[in-house]
C-alpha cells in the first residue's frame, strides 16, 4: 500500500480575507477544546505562523472574559 | 505616534445615563493621560465566560486613542481603583486596525436596544414576503402541482420506512 499525504491546508492561508483578532472569539472558539484548552496547530493543520497569533488572540480574549481560561468539569 | 486600543467591561447594574457617564469618565481619564481619542465604541451587554466579582454579564466598551508619551502604568492603576470597570486590557495595535467613529455615544447606548426590535421587524417583513408570493400566482401553482404529481409517490416512499423506524426505537425504549 502506497502512503497518502493528507496534509491539511492551514485555513488562514487559504483564505487570507479571514482575520485573527482576539474580538472575533466566536472564529478562535473553533481552536479551543470543551475544557478551554488551546488545540495545537498539528491537529487543526494551522501553519506555525498563524498558530502564534491565534494563540495571542486567544489569550487577550481570555483577559477581558469573552473567551473562558477553563471550564467547570461539573458542567460538562 | 503610537496606537492602542482598550476594552473596558463596566459593572451590569450600570444603565441608561449612568452607563454614559462612567463612560465619559474612562475618556477624560484617556485624554489626561496624554492620549489623543479617535474612536469609542459600545459593544453592549454580553455575557462573561467566567465570573468576574460575582457577575454574570458586563457592558462591553472599546476606545482607541494615540499618542506619544501616554502614561498607560497611571492609567491602568486608575482603572484598577474604579468601581464601575470590572476589567480592563489596553493593547498597542496597528495604525491599520484603526476604525473611524460611528455615530454619537448617545445613539449607540440607545441603539442596542432598538437593533433588536429593527431585526424582528424585518423577520416579520420577510415573513409576509414568502405568504403573499403564492397568492399572486394561483395558476401557475396549480401548474405546477399538476407537474409534480409524478413525483409525489416517490416521495412517501422514503416516509414510510423512517416512520417504521421511528415506532421500532420507541419500542426499544419502552
Amino acid at each position: 500500500m502506497g502512503f497518502i499525504s493528507q496534509r491539511k491546508i492551514c485555513p488562514f492561508c487559504e483564505y487570507p480575507e479571514m482575520i485573527i483578532n482576539y474580538k472575533e472569539y466566536k472564529v478562535l472558539r473553533k481552536f479551543l477544546t470543551e475544557q478551554g484548552k488551546i488545540i495545537p496547530g498539528f491537529v487543526t493543520g494551522v501553519c506555525s505562523k498563524h498558530q502564534r497569533h491565534i494563540t495571542r488572540a486567544i489569550k487577550r480574549s481570555r483577559n477581558i472574559a469573552l473567551l473562558p481560561f477553563t471550564t467547570d468539569y461539573r458542567d460538562i | 505616534m503610537k496606537y492602542y486600543e482598550t476594552v473596558v467591561i463596566i459593572h451590569p447594574a450600570i444603565e441608561g445615563g449612568m452607563l454614559k457617564d462612567s463612560i465619559v469618565e474612562v475618556q477624560k481619564l484617556v485624554e489626561q493621560k496624554g492620549g489623543e481619542l479617535k474612536n469609542t465604541e459600545v459593544w453592549g451587554r454580553k455575557k462573561l465566560a467566567y465570573l468576574i466579582d460575582k457577575q454574570k454579564y458586563g457592558t462591553y466598551t472599546m476606545l482607541q486613542f494615540i499618542g506619544d508619551k501616554i502614561k498607560i502604568n497611571e492609567m491602568n492603576v486608575e482603572l484598577e481603583h474604579n468601581p464601575n470597570v470590572l476589567a480592563y486590557m489596553t493593547i498597542k495595535i496597528d495604525e491599520t486596525e484603526m476604525r473611524e467613529q460611528t455615530g454619537d455615544l448617545d445613539t449607540q447606548i440607545d441603539g442596542q436596544a432598538p437593533q433588536a426590535e429593527a431585526e424582528e421587524t424585518v423577520v416579520s417583513s420577510e415573513e409576509k414576503t414568502v405568504d403573499k408570493t403564492p397568492e399572486v400566482s394561483e395558476d401557475e401553482t396549480k401548474a405546477i402541482i399538476k407537474e409534480e404529481g409524478d413525483d409525489l409517490p416517490k416521495v412517501d416512499e422514503p416516509e414510510t420506512p423512517s416512520s417504521d423506524e421511528s415506532e421500532d426505537s420507541q419500542d426499544k425504549e419502552n
